[in-house]
């Protein structure tokens, strides 16, 4: 890990100074163990506070500058490179404006399970990943060791692209473990079932959210100017029927935005205050486009968007 | 005030006999996380982690009809009803000190506020009806920073009553008389010198390990210009999502919006939480936003709570140190940093 992060500082600096780009996108050390932010370094001296570790959750595409006018370099896993492949073609952004440092991805670590794993109560200082498949804590007079599987976020669990799908360098040493087969067993038990039930379980996934809108403003692909959501929030956020807090609106209208352009980079499930497995409703939907137009968004960099070349008359099932 | 011991194997039974008459919540782990649950019986306690959602939520709650109305097809009079969100009494186990302490602060904008003597009816009707029963903190979060505001992890403030755990017995300490009835079902030993000791002990021992230093209370005496031109707040919201994590989970935030929910026949009044993260907070009617970008917005956060609370209430910084705005933050903005980066003259 450490030989990665002076090569990202030296690569960056050096871009920098060159003047080849005005900026570098990629994080800085968190001020919480186990906690990353992202960051942009304009300077060469800013360039050595960028950092890596198994803690940059976060999709950086989300963190481009709006109103960018030169060249800017990107750290890029790769979740963040297939968002930036749909970011360009919505953007209209030209191939070169982005100087992709590519980093193969070994999977993100999910502080949360290692919070719960070690006992809360428990202050951990440290979390190195060991190459047979296990994970060391160590924290205040403790030091346990855990399956890399457990402590791993759900989303890279079952990750299919840690190779960025474009790069112009490429850093990283890839995967420690294999993905987990058998991750999205739950979609064929929930498709098989009636409608009403399927409202049921989808309304009882998201029956915790607060409204709080993290899901949506960390999300690389909300890239709306104008949410439908904040033309009047409390309204689209609040029936008064039943349960009085509905957000579930507001999910599904979201997951339907999100479908093949969403590539499940998992930015909305790590942001929820509230443990809510955010992507499964967009996960569905992701999964009727593959199958449906054998699609994956921002992985073949030239094909359209499915739902952008919706045509009635050829899929509007007849009466 | 008097001080009871429980011992720990009974805090089931002590659980059973409060919820005996009075609706109870207790701190309980559901999906993952820790938040206030109604106690049934069955519900296990967890007090290992500070709930989620702060005990704000039962004085302000997320959503809460202020009144109903009806309008009669023939008869074209609105009739008002009173709100079916009626308050009982109810007790709040496992409390942090944090937690409570925030409700003062709340009373201050709910009750006290500088622009009008009247008091907000529904915070005033769940402050009366709501008993809360601390739980005094052991193990501090590497976020937690209550002593910096004045707070201590076994505080008792605005508490009817505070908990602490010394082992194999916890200490009962009952503060206000309605405390003293909701436990009155149950019977404990009253607390003898040895355990009163180690109490304090205790916490004395656990205030040590708190973060000394840090002056949240510095900025409210710089310069509002100054503190207005910061570039702090432009970097800040390079990385600021503009999400409502920081305020929907802050004990101290209070901020609201009133909407009505109109059917044919009727509807009624409610408030939610809103937040000066959103953009629609401050969205005028003519589409002018004066807060119209992240930087305002995240300024506007900040300088609510170290500047312009305490020029109002006496210094009274409004945040307690729970650190959940610093934990849950999924890109690591600190208020303590940012607090530091406030503090620009060089005054004592």
């Amino acid at each position: 890990m450490k030989a990665l992060i002076v090569k990202i500082r030296d690569r960056a600096s050096e871009l920098l100074s060159s003047g080849e780009v005005e900026m570098v996108i990629g994080f800085t050390r968190g001020r919480a163990p186990m906690s990353t932010t992202p960051f942009i370094a304009r300077t060469p001296e800013e360039a050595n506070l960028l950092h890596w570790d198994d803690f940059c959750v976060m999709n950086l595409v989300n963190f481009i500058p709006q109103g960018r006018s030169g060249r800017a370099a990107i750290v890029a896993k790769g979740c963040d490179a297939r968002s930036l492949v749909v970011y360009s073609r919505e953007n209209g952004t030209e191939p070169d404006s982005f100087v992709v440092l590519g980093i193969t991805c070994r999977g993100m670590l999910d502080a949360s399970k290692i919070r719960r794993a070690v006992g809360r109560a428990r202050i951990v200082k440290e979390v190195t990943v060991c190459d047979d498949n296990v994970v060391r804590v160590c924290g205040e007079e403790f030091e346990e060791i855990l399956n890399l599987h457990d402590c791993m976020r759900t989303v890279c669990l079952a990750c299919r692209h840690p190779k960025p799908v474009l790069f112009d360098e490429l850093y990283g040493e890839g995967r420690v473990a294999s993905p987990l087969e058998g991750m999205d067993a739950w979609r064929s038990a929930i498709q098989n079932r009636d409608p009403e039930e399927r409202l049921a379980f989808f309304r009882n996934t998201f029956r915790h959210c607060i409204s709080c809108l993290a899901c949506r403003q960390a999300c690389p692909a909300c890239s709306c100017e104008q949410c439908f959501l904040d033309r009047n929030k409390a309204l689209w956020m609040h029936s008064v029927n039943g349960s009085r807090i509905d957000s579930l609106g507001f999910h599904m209208t979201r997951a339907f935005h999100l479908a093949g352009r969403c590539t499940d980079c998992g930015a909305c499930e790590s942001v929820c205050p509230m443990n809510i497995p955010v992507r499964t409703l967009a996960r569905m939907l992701n999964w009727d486009i593959e199958r449906k137009y054998a699609y994956e968004a921002g992985v073949g960099e030239l094909v359209p968007v499915p739902v952008h070349l919706f045509d009635p008359a050829v899929h509007e099932r007849k009466p | 005030m008097k001080a009871f011991i429980l011992p720990k194997p009974e805090i089931g039974n002590f659980l059973e006999a409060v919820a005996g008459g009075h609706p109870l919540w207790i701190p309980a782990e559901e999906d993952g996380i820790v938040s206030f649950c109604r106690y049934d019986g069955g519900s296990e306690v967890c007090l290992d982690a500070k709930p989620r959602i702060p005990a704000k939520r039962f004085f302000l709650p997320q959503w809460e009809e202020m009144f109903a109305f009806e309008v009669a097809t023939a008869d074209p009079v609105i009739r008002l009803a009173e709100s079916t969100d009626a308050v009982r009494r109810q007790v709040v186990f496992g409390v942090r000190p944090c937690d409570a302490k925030a409700v003062q602060l709340l009373a201050m904008v709910f009750m006290n506020c500088h622009t009008t003597p009247d008091k907000d009816i529904y915070f005033q009707r769940r402050i009366d009806s709501t008993v809360l029963i601390g739980w005094a903190c052991n193990s501090p979060d590497p976020t937690c920073f209550c002593n910096a505001l004045g707070g201590h992890p076994h505080g008792q403030e605005a508490l009817d009553a505070l908990m602490i755990d010394l082992g194999n017995e916890i200490l009962v300490k009952l503060i206000t008389d309605q405390a003293r009835a909701v436990v009155a079902q149950y019977s404990m030993a009253e607390a003898d010198e040895r355990s009163l000791s180690r109490a304090s002990r205790l916490a004395e021992s656990v205030m040590a390990t708190m973060p000394k230093g840090l002056k949240l209370g510095r900025p409210c005496g710089e310069d509002t210009e100054a503190l207005f031109g910061l570039s702090l707040w432009e970097e800040t919201a390079e990385q600021c999502l503009n999400c409502g994590i920081c305020t929907y989970l802050c004990p101290t935030c209070s901020c609201f919006d009133i909407l009505d929910h109109v059917e044919q026949n009727g509807g009624c009044r409610f408030r939610t939480w809103d937040s000066c993260m959103f953009s629609l907070f401050t969205r005028q009617g003519s589409g002018y936003n004066p807060r119209s970008t992240r930087a305002k917005r995240l300024r506007q956060r900040f300088m609510h709570k170290l500047k312009y609370f305490p020029e109002r209430h006496n210094g009274r910084v409004s945040c307690v140190g729970c650190g959940r705005c610093v934990e849950f933050c999924p890109v690591n903005i600190d208020i303590r940093e940012v607090a530091e980066r406030m503090t620009i003259s060089n005054g004592a």
